[in-house]
């Protein structure tokens, strides 16, 4: 419960843009509170102080990165925008690596503030790695049983015989798995740094003050960097920038209609309140969260198409099956233009992206596997 | 130990969802000790699968028992019919569909018709499906012209199997069986939908002619629709906007952001489907092959002259057909229009929704349809007041559905969640691969209407709404 409240706080805007809800409250009967208000009021605005600032890194395949530590954390915190470089999501290798060398005893003292339990000192990795390795001793344990059950039947074992053997086993593994759970939270409550195994490559690692330098950066996807500046006034670029950045100057339609699809795709569903991360895991284009990556698994995969194309069947029965393993709805999200090519390159010259954008439209259909069996009564 | 199960337990490993259907198998055993009447041999009911030979004898010995069962079972069970029971079927090259002089079993139930002189009639695909089951005897009726008695003779030949299968006229209409023999053998009842025979069941009303203001209003209407889209101003995404506007909570951010990507509105409840009808009829540029079949979950009172409407609607779709594809979108929409049938997300949407008075038979409400056949048929005959009984029972199963827990009394987040995960109106897609059928369910989605942005304000505030809500009702 603790953990959700902090994830609470430390996520409680799910976009970059703040609305302005630190306003003093109004007291009826006091004018002066009215006009304090009203101050307040004027003051406030919903734009960044200083816009976050991108880096393009490549030539051919051109990455969009945020370097600065404060900004690269913001962009996470607030909806969670683009990935860590040598993470899995969020930016967390420094903080992983000053745990890793022992170098800052508890670098979390610190984000106290933000993190207040134990459990949340963990960075995801960590409890990925941790969870596999008690699977595997799991996984150990239950062969060694299986072992004994085999020796018994060898030993010519009656039927009565193995099954009392198996509900003492079962027991057991019982037993074995609370173990763990038990153990686990012991673990978490005092940080293991005993594994700090220092390597010689680690001291190219840290500045002349044995600080850790941030190797990391945060790669944002382009329709999230589109996002983030046409949508959003949040990065230090202007649309038209970046677009020209993104593609040549004289595009052709062919050229630009598989970004403004993805990007039509993906300002659909975040201006519905939705995370949207990519699906790259799940064989598809999409991941939809309902809040974010540490609050739920995401429960929708989309895949994007034009309204007329039909696929192989092949296509879309293998995605469906992964997106299907994986418990979630897939989801077929079909963009269909409503002005013609010129008319839509005439209004991507023109950097007219709003109309644009608005000129497509989005239509869905949910594609699941039925089984008559199951759907008899 | 029963290593019986072990043939299964790669499936289900490999796909958990399967785990609920693929535990409905044959338990052989069961049978075994019902024939041997011996409870020694009889094995145990359930115990934990060995995936691989271990090298004992013991395993061998359950293996063994349990194929021996199974042998024991299939070899000790009477096949074939017997002569007085015996119903033939003759094929009517003309009409491709199978005549039975003498009908009579089960079947009749749920399959064929008879026409105005009392001659009882098999669509084909279901005169196939009886001969392979072994309920009827399949034959070719030839008249032949004999000269000594100056009259026409009939010849029958009794037909295999494999002559049945070479009178599919086209692969189309092969495929359709497959998936009727597929389904019927689970215990699903199915018709053609292009069946133009008995009554007609729809969810709509008969159409209704529009008259002119009606579609021109409907034309303006759709004029609106297209300025919208033109009249977009976008002014949330030029550079001023945050300089001009203040926003004070996020929902109201996200209402700016929404605006500008349109997302196709699908019918919802009773109302929307009944208008989108109408629109349909304005829409039906594209087509696709129309709907092959109505199908029904198993149900004992079944009625062929009255059925209801049916639960689902299966397409099917071969993906080794040069000629067929996997269905566009527009195609899809198209699909979607033409449905007709127990829209089941109705019942998550609408309170109590009495199916027989928004179903309409033949143009009238099937509840007063039922209540005329009913009182028609008790006062023909005492004989048939049996048949009235049963008649009525369709009123035990509107009862029935209640007792499912409805969507309503969940609180307002996850009924979203559901209702985003279910979809609304659907369909049945059997997809064909050279035999094998595999059944997807396509429905529509609506995320464009459904907005699950957060604000902590908001969010604690419809809890604790839902909480009183509940409350009060409880």
């Amino acid at each position: 419960m603790s953990k959700g409240r902090a994830n609470q706080r430390r996520y409680k805007y799910p976009l970059p843009i703040h609305p302005v809800d630190e306003l003093p409250e109004i007291i009826i009967h006091n004018p002066l509170s009215w006009i304090y208000w009203a101050y307040r009021y004027y003051k406030s605005t919903n734009a960044l102080n200083v816009k976050i600032h991108v880096d393009f890194i490549g030539d051919t395949t051109i990455h969009i990165t945020v370097k600065d530590d404060e900004q690269m954390l913001y962009l996470w915190d607030n909806g969670f925008f683009g990935t860590g470089q040598f993470s899995r999501s969020e930016p967390t290798w420094k903080a992983r690596t000053e745990v890793r060398l022992g170098l800052n005893d508890s670098p979390l003292e610190n984000r106290k503030v933000t993190k207040s339990s134990p459990e949340a000192q963990l960075t995801l990795e960590k409890i990925t790695q941790r969870r596999r390795l008690q699977r595997l001793e799991f996984k150990k344990e239950r062969a060694k049983l299986e072992k004994e059950l085999l020796e018994l039947r060898k030993n010519g074992g009656h039927v009565d015989e193995e099954n009392i053997l198996l509900e003492k086993q079962r027991e057991s593994l019982r037993r074995f798995k609370l173990k763990q759970t038990e153990e686990d939270n012991i673990l978490t409550l005092r940080q293991d740094v005993c594994e700090s195994n220092l390597r010689n490559e680690d001291n190219d690692l840290l500045d002349e003050n044995g600080d850790l330098l941030q190797f990391e950066s945060l790669e944002l996807m382009p329709v999230e960097a589109m996002f983030l500046t046409f949508a959003l006034p949040v990065l230090d670029i202007s649309p038209a920038d970046l677009m020209g950045k993104l593609f040549r100057f004289n595009v052709k339609y062919k050229d630009i209609h598989f970004f403004v699809r993805s990007y039509v795709i993906y300002h659909h569903y975040r201006s519905h309140g939705w995370c949207v991360r990519s699906g790259i895991k799940f064989g598809c284009d999409y991941l939809l969260y309902k809040r974010g990556p540490p609050f739920q698994h995401a429960e929708f995969c989309i895949m994007g198409l034009d309204h007329d194309v039909s696929k192989d069947y092949t296509w879309y029965s293998s995605i469906a099956r992964v997106v299907g393993g994986a418990k979630k709805t897939f989801v077929l999200c079909y963009v269909e233009r409503l002005i013609s090519e010129e008319d839509a390159v005439a209004l991507w010259k023109s950097n007219s992206f709003a109309k644009l954008f608005n000129s497509y439209q989005v239509g869905e259909v949910l594609y699941k596997r039925w089984v008559p069996g199951r759907n008899r009564d | 130990m029963e290593p019986v199960k072990k043939k299964n337990s790669q499936q289900t490993t490999l796909d958990s969802e399967l785990e609920e259907a693929e535990e409905a198998n044959q338990d052989w055993s069961q049978v075994a000790s019902l024939i041997s009447k011996n409870t020694f041999l009889s094995l145990p009911k359930r115990g934990e699968k060995d995936y691989e030979p271990d090298g004992t004898d013991i395993q061998e010995l359950l293996l063994y028992q349990a194929s021996k069962a199974m042998f024991d079972t299939i070899s000790d069970s009477i096949r074939g019919t017997t002569v007085k029971s015996q119903v033939r079927g003759y094929y009517v090259p003309h009409k491709h569909q199978a005549f039975l002089p003498k009908p009579k079993g089960n079947f009749m139930q749920t399959m064929g018709r008879a026409d105005r002189t009392g001659g009882y009639w098999l669509e084909f695909h279901e005169f196939v499906y009886l001969a392979e089951r072994g309920t009827i005897l399949p034959y070719y009726r030839l008249e032949a012209y004999s000269n000594e008695e100056n009259s026409t003779q009939n010849i029958e030949i009794l037909l295999s199997m494999e002559d049945l299968y070479s009178l599919f006229s086209t692969q189309q209409e092969m495929d359709q069986y497959f998936v009727f023999a597929h389904l019927k053998r689970l215990g699903f009842i199915l018709e053609l939908c292009d069946k133009d025979t008995g009554v007609k069941t729809s969810f709509f009303p008969l159409q209704r002619q529009r008259n002119n203001l009606q579609s021109i209003t409907c034309r303006l209407f759709s004029l609106f629709k297209i300025q919208e889209i033109s009249l977009f101003s976008g002014f949330f995404y030029c550079n001023w906007n945050f300089f001009f506007r203040k926003y004070t909570t996020s929902p109201q951010l996200y209402q700016g952001l929404s605006k500008l990507i349109h997302s196709v509105t699908v019918p919802k409840c009773r109302k929307e489907l009944l208008s989108a009808r109408f629109d349909a009829e304005f829409h039906q540029k594209v087509k696709y092959t129309p709907v092959t079949f109505k199908v029904w979950k198993p149900h004992p009172n079944f009625k062929k002259g009255n059925p209801g409407l049916p639960d689902f609607q299966v397409l099917i779709y071969n993906k080794n057909d040069d000629l067929q594809h996997f269905p566009t979108y527009m195609e899809l929409r198209s699909i979607f229009a033409s449905l007709d049938y127990k829209f089941e997300f109705l019942n998550e949407v609408e309170d109590d929704l009495n199916w027989d008075a928004n179903t309409y038979v033949e143009g009238i409400p099937r509840s007063e349809y039922n209540h005329k056949t009913s009182t028609r048929s008790s006062n023909q005959k005492r004989a048939q007041s049996l048949k009235s009984l049963t008649e009525s029972s369709p009123e035990k199963k509107n009862v029935q559905p209640s007792a499912k827990k409805k969507s309503r009394t969940y609180p307002p987040h996850i009924q979203q969640t559901r209702r985003l995960k279910a979809g609304y109106r659907s369909f049945i897609l059997a997809i064909m691969d050279n035999g094998l059928i595999t059944f997807v369910k396509m429905s529509e989605a609506d995320f464009g209407s459904e907005n699950v942005w957060y604000s902590a304000n908001t969010q604690s505030k419809l809890d604790r709404k839902w909480r009183k809500h509940k409350k009060n009702f409880s």
